[in-house]
């Protein structure tokens, strides 16, 4: 709550908004993220990750201070991938690195990853690297799985064919079994909001 | 003397029946229309409780998402097409996800033979994605995987290939 209420009283730039956070979300909220991204992108990091968290939390019903929370979480695992990865790090990679960070990999391994891959994009080890922490395989399985895969030159299909046969219940089936799936969840109410 | 079938006569017996069993059969919408009168008909039950069984005629009749990626050449600007499908009884779904920024309005999907679709171009990457059906309840796509999510929300993710 009192992160919240700090967000929206801090001074903010009168730059440029983002149409689509001055459209969506309230005022305050808004400026609040609008700052954050300021300040991601004055170190080099894109904006439209951020700005589609912002539009997801609201989109969802969460309050502010989960919104913005949510965005500096984000520009924050952003700003280590690009550490990681380096300076001319493609979006689609940080954003795959940002969620391989955020599921429990170490910077170091993004690094590595890097170096094994040469010049080829990593959006796709990363991302599956980040599946597959997010399922709950061990770290050390995860990663050396996709080490090894990166070490052979394996293809972004063949990453993928790795996270469907790691992963239980992904990957393109007609029937998936539906005990495993929880029901649709509710949003929340509107009084949940600002 | 009755005939007492042999083994090959119930195997030959049996193949037309099977072949038939194993046709794919459509649901058609007016399966679906039919559940849902059946359920709205039952008294007492308010729209959140009525998603309780609707959720499980939902996953029982198998929550099908299939996501198909298709490649129509090197068209790296306009992205790789990637079709989003749901099976479920509803009125109306929509897909949010980084992809539409979160709109529901966006991508509304059609339905056909039952199933609700939407084929987007997507460029490679890592999207975060719901299925939001009859507007307020969210559900994540069971083909696959389930995202992080600090909201609270059923999320799924995608990776879409170079």
């Amino acid at each position: 709550m009192a992160l919240g209420v700090a967000c929206l009283l801090t001074p903010v730039r009168l730059g440029a908004q983002d149409p689509r956070l001055a459209v969506r979300l309230p005022g305050g909220v808004a400026r609040s993220v609008q700052a954050t991204i300021d300040s991601a992108t004055a170190d080099g990091l894109p904006a439209d990750p951020l700005v589609q968290k912002a539009l997801e939390g609201w989109s969802k019903g969460a309050d502010s201070t989960r919104i913005v929370t949510a965005v500096r979480a984000l520009a924050g695992s952003l700003q280590s991938a690009r550490q990681a990865l380096g300076a001319a790090a493609p979006t689609a990679d940080l954003v795959a690195g940002a969620a391989a960070l955020r599921a429990g990999a170490q910077p170091a391994l993004l690094t590595t990853l890097r170096n094994l891959r040469g010049t080829d994009p990593l959006a796709v080890p990363l991302s599956v690297l980040a599946d597959l922490l997010t399922a709950g395989i061990g770290p050390e399985r995860a990663w050396s799985s996709v080490r090894e895969m990166a070490s052979r030159g394996a293809s972004d299909a063949a990453f993928l064919r790795l996270r469907d046969e790691l992963v239980p219940g992904t990957g393109d089936r007609p029937l998936p079994p539906a005990v495993e799936r929880p029901p649709g969840s509710p949003l929340p109410t509107s009084r949940d909001r600002p | 003397m009755p005939d007492t079938p042999t083994h090959s006569d119930s195997a030959d017996g049996l193949e037309p029946v099977t072949r038939e069993l194993q046709r794919p059969v459509a649901l058609g919408d007016r399966y679906f229309d039919r559940a849902m009168a059946e359920l709205r008909a039952q008294p007492g039950r308010g729209r959140r409780r009525l998603w309780r069984p609707l959720g499980a005629l939902a996953l029982a009749a198998g929550l099908l998402t299939a996501v198909g990626l298709g490649f129509f050449g090197p068209d790296h600007d306009a992205g790789a097409p990637v079709r989003f499908a749901l099976v479920a009884p509803a009125g109306e779904v929509a897909l949010v996800g980084d992809f539409n920024d979160w709109d529901p309005r966006a991508q509304p999907l059609t339905r056909q033979d039952g199933a609700w679709s939407v084929t987007l171009r997507l460029r490679p990457g890592r999207y975060r994605y719901a299925f939001v059906v009859d507007g307020d309840h969210w559900f994540n796509d069971p083909n696959h995987p389930a995202a992080q999510d600090e909201f609270g929300t059923p999320t799924s993710v995608i990776t879409v290939a170079n």
